[in-house]
């Protein structure tokens, strides 16, 4: 009898601990599949972040050149912010600037800089479009991409924070950590691209973030089409840096359908935008 | 006596899988709606402001399921993080000249410290490359500013 009782309460000691240990397990498991990675933020780390991607920045700028125009540079960052008020990173203040080249491409440093290249937007035809390549970028820095990629986690053992620990103070090693870790970030920006995974996911949020702001979500489809027809020099870095464009389009359709996204008001201000783009 | 200690232990062991279980989160967006539903396509139930604590019920897709008065709605799992909203962050700007004077030391910096971990010859020269850095124009950039109320009047414009 003795014996039967201690089993039973063997049996419901194990039963009550299991669901938080296997969802303990289950969310270490998924930490890449999670819907959003904004509970990864540590307070420590933010400055680090935005020290980091200021120097990822300043190299992104010194190759292709800051197009200055303050009307445009207003339109890009009411469009960018009016999306970055939806996301999980408040305490970031997002800056949008364009990029004085003929390249097609969009880039994002950790931080909050979001760059948009003049060829780029020439190929945009509205809103909405201009929306989703933002709100792309805009998911790569929520998400951390470049951050998780360099594989820069924290340090529970210590209690301090990955990006605190490496690049904090003001001492020469973390001045020549923050250097090497800016090469490799802008590695991954022009010459690795970001893992297949991220792509998607900043694809899925980006759509997602549209929606939530009021933009329609097949401008980035949209845009994609059009780039698909494009060959040459223009897109040779972005062709090279990121999944096919039928792929990409294949999966923004899904999460569309699957998300409810194919119905509802959405706005692509085709007028505004060509308004805008003229202040060139 | 025995068997009292056990239950009590056994007691405390449930309720404390039960409390790990429930997920804390807090609305980090600007405003963040209740859908009836876990879809775009959903009736909006209501709307809560950034800060809103809830206890999750579970999650669907890209949706958590909470509960608000008496009925369960869905929020995007865009829109919220298990600890309240951090403060907003002023720009890092300090130490700039010492990154500046960082960068044109870059390569001796860059070959001692690839040296150092034994990289190639190769590598070492991929690493030492010296990139240019144009700081001037990220001041410009950071400068930027939308003046009081722009960005509402914008989004209020952009309504349908």
């Amino acid at each position: 009898m003795k014996r039967m009782g201690t089993l039973i309460i063997a049996v419901l000691i194990t039963v009550s601990i299991a669901p938080s240990a296997s969802a303990a397990a289950e969310r270490e498991a998924n930490w890449r599949q999670r819907v959003s990675t904004a509970d990864d933020v540590v307070a420590s780390d933010i400055s680090e972040e935005i020290k980091f991607g200021r120097e990822v920045a300043a190299r992104i700028l010194g190759r292709y050149g800051y197009l200055e125009n303050p009307q445009l540079t207003k339109y890009l960052n009411l469009v960018g912010r009016s999306i970055a008020m939806h996301t999980s990173r408040p305490e970031l203040e997002f800056r949008f600037a364009l990029l004085d080249t003929a390249e097609v491409n969009a880039y994002a440093t950790p931080g909050g800089y979001v760059f948009v290249t003049r060829g780029a937007l020439e190929k945009m035809t509205d809103e909405a479009e201009l929306a989703g390549v933002l709100a792309h970028e805009i998911a790569h820095i929520t998400e951390k991409h470049v951050v998780k990629e360099l594989n820069i986690r924290s340090s529970e053992a210590t209690g301090v924070t990955g990006l605190a620990l490496l690049i904090g103070g003001g001492s020469e090693a973390a001045k020549v950590t923050l250097n090497q870790l800016t090469d490799k970030a802008v590695d991954i920006l022009f010459k690795d691209g970001y893992k297949r995974e991220d792509e998607v996911q900043a694809d899925k949020h980006a759509v997602m973030l549209c929606s939530l702001a009021g933009y329609d979500p097949q401008g980035l489809v949209r845009y994609f089409e059009r780039l698909n027809t494009v060959k040459g020099k223009s897109t040779e870095i972005l062709d090279k840096t990121h999944p096919s464009y039928e792929a990409r389009i294949a999966w923004i359709k899904s999460v569309i359908t699957e998300e409810g996204m194919d119905a509802g008001s959405y706005a692509a201000h085709k007028e505004r935008f060509a308004r805008n783009r003229e202040l060139r | 006596m025995k068997r009292q200690t056990f239950l009590v232990i056994l007691v405390l062991l449930l309720s404390a899988s039960f409390v790990s279980a429930a997920d804390v989160y807090y609305v980090q967006s600007v405003k963040a709606k209740v859908m009836w539903e876990p879809s775009f396509k959903s009736k909006v139930m209501t709307e809560v402001a950034k800060g809103y604590k809830f206890i999750a019920l579970g999650k669907e897709g890209n949706w958590i399921k909470v509960k608000r008065d008496f009925e369960q709605g869905y929020i995007s799992a865009l829109l919220v993080a298990t600890h309240p909203p951090f403060p907003k962050q002023g720009l890092i700007k300090a130490g700039d000249g010492e990154i500046k004077q960082g960068v044109r030391r870059r390569a001796s910096t860059f070959t001692s410290a690839a040296a150092a971990r034994g990289l190639t010859q190769e590598g070492r020269k991929r690493l030492s490359r010296e990139e240019k850095a144009d700081y001037y124009s990220l001041d410009r950039i950071d400068s930027f500013a939308l003046k009081s109320g722009e960005l509402e009047r914008f989004v209020e414009e952009s309504r349908i």
